[in-house]
């Protein structure tokens, strides 16, 4: 189980990133394009992602709905500049977990961390509560 | 079929069975309390229950409901796990987003659009007759640009 991380700004998103894994006790896998995300998504499929603005192919969000074509399990974080309200509508019907603002902190790794937990807690409750209706 | 808003025949019960044959489980977002009567739920994730629907060689052999599991933001592949560990085949839904579609793609549902039809009855009807459009990215919320 791991957290991808698509971007050309993997320095500059280092306390980011060591804050996102330290929160959620998830390994980290780094990515700098669209081509190699999605040759990831067919080898070690990430249980999340996170994607940066500014990759060679396109917006993150157009990845996204590329991303969910291969794998729609893929939980999303996408960075975007733009106004939550803005957001939530570019984003409609993508199951995005969180916008994560252009220039992201530790701060906002631990926040983030704590959207994924919050993920694989209520997945975990689901599956539990799949056997018992099932088994 | 009857297609009366009388729901009370509908029994409703464990959802465990198995799919066998040619049996097919068909599930469509509705309405309270669910039910061949009841209206098409327009957004599945966000349907109040779901019908739960078991035909086989064009004909309704069960009706029972399914209630939904809760949806939160990103959670739209909840549903989806929730029907496919039913046992369901089928979607009818009014309207979804592109994720859960490619979901139910991706675990073996077939969806079709049936946001037109007056109640439950009348869209599983549609569907049996083969008069339901596969539902497409076109009919995606956001447009499935």
């Amino acid at each position: 189980m791991h957290i991808l991380i698509v971007t050309r700004r993997a320095l500059e998103l280092g306390p980011f990133a060591d804050a996102l894994a330290q929160g959620t006790g998830l390994a980290l896998r780094f990515t700098d394009g669209w081509m190699n995300a999605k040759a990831t998504l067919k080898t070690i499929p990430p249980t999340f992602a996170v994607l940066d603005e500014g990759l060679r192919g396109g917006p993150p969000l157009e990845l996204a709905r590329q991303i969910i074509q291969t794998n729609a399990m893929i939980n999303l974080a996408v960075v975007s500049k733009l106004p939550p309200e803005e957001f939530h509508e570019a984003s409609e019907g993508l199951g995005i977990l969180a916008q994560v603002p252009d220039a992201p902190t530790a701060a906002d790794g631990l926040a983030l961390a704590g959207v994924f937990r919050s993920k694989r807690a209520r997945d975990s409750a689901l599956i539990s509560a799949q056997f018992g209706t099932n088994r | 079929m009857d297609m009366s808003n009388d729901t009370s025949k509908d029994t409703i019960k464990d959802t465990s069975l198995n799919t066998t044959g040619d049996t097919l489980i068909i599930a469509i977002p509705s309405e309270n309390p669910g039910g061949l009567g009841a209206a098409v739920g327009q957004h599945f994730g966000h349907c109040d229950i779901y019908t739960i629907v078991e035909a086989r060689d064009g004909k309704i052999l069960d009706v029972r409901t399914l209630p939904n599991v809760p949806h939160q933001q990103g959670g739209c592949m909840a549903p989806v796990n929730h029907l496919a560990g039913n046992g369901v085949k089928v979607l009818i839904a009014g309207g979804m987003g592109m994720r859960p579609l490619m979901g139910f793609h991706q675990v073996g549902v077939q969806v079709y659009h049936g946001s037109n039809a007056p109640s439950v009855g009348h869209a599983v009807q549609a569907f049996l007759m083969g008069s339901l459009p596969a539902f497409s990215t076109e009919f995606t919320c956001g447009g499935g640009k």
